[in-house]
């Protein structure tokens, strides 16, 4: 996998760099802000790009609008932000017109072993990742009128797990069930959230926004 | 008029009285006069009763003037216009002396600057205006010059038009007798004469045209005869001119009636513009007896408006000397500016100058001054402590305004250096450590009691990472720089422990300090809540033109002060409303401008 690496910070960056190396993916390019980045990204199109929410000049949100802007020149390659921020807002920025190939990870969660090399194959296979922590937090919110009322508490934690970016597969492992139990878990998921009618990469991803949205 | 004694201002009016009644008399006598001079020719019936109208009109406005302005020179001009106007009568009768007649031929000219003088006058166009002074004093410089001239060369007795009536020796002033140059200095009278109608003219339009809009539909009733008087003026001088002396019909009588008419007009309008004055100068005394009396709930500025019916009054208070000036609402006036056209009343203390009142020009500035002055000594002062107070408590919510918004932005930069510093070191040091712990775990020799402490370490330094995070954005929220109330506000509720039921909130972005007052508003609510132990709160934010307002209800959220709201809101320029109605449920109700 061939990866471009996007990090104003020196040590965060080298660490990353090191961290990916050492797990076998190809930093092809290492840059400062959200303008090199693109560039970069026309030059060798990576797989996949790493990039910091928080880039020169201003400190806020430059890693967001640098994927959405690789998301809609480059197809084929798949963005993971890292982000200090909990709330869902930012996640459901990344997420709204690119729903696939994109990932949203808490910073500090990058050198957690196998994390951050986890979420970037996940996207290159297509799927979209959206981390625990955040999806813990979404689970956990108290509504009056909840859009996911009607999941039963196992669908919901279903749902969670996809959301993650988690496969069928590892979603049965994860639970101790079968895949096909998985499999039935997710098509009540998608029945309730009324989104039968779609193909089921793209279903799983729909269902991930409804998440984000409730 | 400085220049003229009391007791020589008596003599020149009784002196014009005189010669106008010697003209009425001239005009009414059975020999129904044969004029010489300025108004040449037969005069009939009809006519003699419009010049005496015309007279009349005049004297009117002078009498008026002697009591509304005591002393001044409008009663002056008024009686003298008339003295002038009937003069030619004088000049022309066969009934009265030569001494009179020569007086009547040596006033006649001088009708044409003392008819453009009145109105002006009047209107007191003329004070303070040096330019307007030197034209005036040019004006009767140059037509004193006509009338002597002709009264030194001119003999009536050889003059072709006058030969009915005039008889040898008519004139007494005559000392060499020169009929050319004589009728040149006539026809330069007339052409002037038709110069200062046109003038007058001019005078006329462009104020009624040009000044402040009430100010201009009062002052009507004297411009609009001096227009009539200026045009017909500038018409009777034309004709008497071009047309020959023996002609009496139209062409003669045309002008001479509407001048007439004209200064009729004029006359008349003068003297009600001065009842108008009068009444309003006891408008002044009754509002200055007002003003002793505290002014009631009215401004002073307020009081004058009605008064004067000048709705453009200024009233400005000097702070020091030199400015700054405060108007009344306390707004800082960099400079005073007069505004062109206007004129100002100072009101001075015994400590310098307290106020300044621009007015319309025709109020008595003098007047206002005098008795508003004396009197409002209280009503000024209070209104300039008030102007004072307001402009202070402006500068204090500038302040305080400034103060929470150096604390936000100080805020601000320690969420960032937190996230951009702090956080990135220890995500670096967390690395490291990860690196360690790899390391000890593959080491042939692991050392358990390392290991151990080395995967304590992670595990702190992730809870130290989350913990502050929780921090940064305690300290600053950046989502709601960032994203707005919307996100902000949902982010907050799904942070806290109880139910937040979040009604439409309007997508659009505001000021920051007005965001961020809603947001400290609903989250102090949502801390309140969560000590008191409330299982919900409702909130709605709503845009109403210039308001942003935020409404969060729930039960027992008590009614002690709401200080952090109160002064975030107050620093915002908003309002805060707690009611708490009868089975305990609070409603909290923050309304923040917008715009």
């Amino acid at each position: 996998m061939r990866v471009i690496v996007a990090e104003d910070v020196l040590l965060t960056r080298e660490g990353i760099v090191h961290l990916l190396t050492e797990a076998g993916v190809e930093v092809v390019a290492q840059v400062e802000d959200g303008d090199a980045v693109l560039r970069e990204v026309a030059i060798h199109r990576p797989d996949a790009v790493v990039v910091d929410i928080r880039m020169p000049p201003t400190h806020t949100d430059e890693g967001l609008v640098a994927a959405t802007r690789i998301r809609d020149a480059f197809p084929g390659t798949a963005v993971v932000v890292l982000s200090q921020y909990l709330e869902p807002a930012y996640a459901l920025r990344l997420l709204e017109g690119h729903e696939e190939r994109v990932g949203y990870l808490l910073k500090e969660r990058v050198f957690h072993p196998a994390v951050l090399v986890d979420a970037l194959r996940r996207v290159t296979e297509g799927e979209t990742v959206v981390d625990p922590t955040i999806v813990a937090r979404l689970m956990g919110r108290k509504r009056l009128q909840d859009p996911l009322a009607e999941l039963s508490p196992r669908e919901r934690e279903v749902l969670g797990l996809v959301a993650e970016g988690l496969s069928n597969k590892a979603i049965a492992a994860r639970l101790f069930v079968t895949d096909r139990t998985v499999e039935a878990h997710m098509a009540r998921v998608f029945s309730k959230l009324d989104l039968d009618e779609s193909p089921d990469a793209h279903r799983r991803v729909l269902a991930v926004l409804a998440l984000l949205r409730a | 008029m400085g220049w003229l004694r009391p007791s020589a201002r008596g003599v020149v009016a009784g002196v014009s009285l005189l010669v106008a009644t010697g003209g009425a008399v001239a005009l009414l006598a059975p020999v129904r006069g044969q004029t010489a001079a300025f108004t040449d020719g037969q005069v009939s019936g009809r006519i003699a009763v419009l010049l005496l109208l015309a007279a009349t009109a005049l004297v009117a406005a002078g009498a008026v003037a002697w009591f509304a302005r005591p002393g001044g020179l409008l009663a002056l001009l008024g009686f003298a216009a008339a003295a002038a106007w009937l003069a030619p009568e004088l000049a022309g009768s066969p009934g009265v002396t030569r001494e009179a007649r020569s007086v009547g031929l040596l006033l006649a000219p001088l009708v044409a600057p003392l008819l453009a003088h009145l109105p002006i006058r009047a209107l007191r166009a003329d004070a303070g205006h040096t330019g307007v002074r030197w034209l005036l004093a040019v004006m009767y410089g140059a037509f004193a010059a006509v009338s002597i001239g002709h009264a030194l060369t001119w003999d009536p007795f050889r003059a072709l038009d006058c030969a009915p009536v005039c008889r040898q020796g008519d004139n007494v002033f005559l000392v060499d007798r020169d009929i050319a140059l004589s009728t040149r200095l006539v026809n330069a009278g007339f052409l002037a004469a038709a110069a200062i109608g046109l003038s007058l003219a001019a005078w006329a339009v462009r104020r009624l045209t040009w000044g402040q809009r009430p100010e201009r539909w009062r002052e009507g009733v004297v411009l609009v005869p001096a227009l009539a008087t200026g045009l017909s003026l500038t018409w009777w001088s034309i004709a008497r001119l071009v047309v020959p002396p023996e002609r009496t019909d139209a062409w003669f009588l045309g002008p001479t009636v509407a001048l007439s008419v004209a200064v009729s007009a004029l006359g008349a309008g003068v003297a009600w513009w001065l009842v108008c004055e009068l009444r309003r100068a006891e408008d002044i005394r009754r509002l200055a007896e007002l003003l002793d009396a505290g002014a009631g709930s009215r401004s002073l500025r307020d009081t004058l408006v009605t008064t004067l019916g000048d709705p453009t009054v200024r009233v400005i208070y000097p702070m020091g000397d030199g400015g700054p000036y405060l108007d009344e609402t306390g707004d800082q006036v960099p400079a005073f500016v007069p505004t062109p056209g206007r004129a100002v009343a100072v009101i001075e203390r015994v400590a310098g100058v307290v106020a300044l009142v621009e007015h319309a020009p025709s109020v008595d500035a003098d007047l206002l001054t005098r008795r508003v002055g004396a009197a409002a000594r209280l009503a000024v002062d209070n209104e300039r402590l008030e102007a004072t107070l307001r402009a202070q408590l402006r500068e204090l919510k500038a302040s305080r305004s400034r103060i929470v918004a150096a604390g936000d932005t100080a805020r601000g930069r320690l969420e960032r250096d937190l996230h951009d510093g702090a956080q990135q070191r220890l995500l670096a040091v967390s690395y490291e450590l990860r690196l360690a712990q790899a390391a000890a775990g593959t080491r042939a020799a692991a050392d358990p009691a390392r290991t151990a402490a080395l995967d304590d370490a992670v595990a702190e330094i992730d809870r130290v990472l989350v913990e502050l995070r929780d921090l940064a954005h305690g300290i600053h929220p950046a989502v709601l720089t960032e994203a707005g109330l919307d996100a902000a506000l949902r982010s907050l509720a799904d942070e806290s422990a109880i139910v937040i039921a979040i009604d439409d909130i309007p997508d659009a972005r505001f000021p920051a300090d007005a965001e961020r007052a809603a947001y400290l508003s609903v989250a102090e609510a949502v801390r309140r809540a969560g000590r008191a132990g409330i299982a919900r709160l409702d909130v709605r934010v709503r845009q109403d033109a210039a308001t942003l307002r935020v409404e969060v209800a729930g039960e027992r959220l008590g009614d002690a002060q709401w200080l952090r709201v109160e002064d975030r809101v107050g620093a915002a320029g908003g309002r805060t409303t707690v009611t708490t109605d009868a089975t305990g449920g609070t409603l909290l109700v923050v309304e923040l401008p917008c715009v």
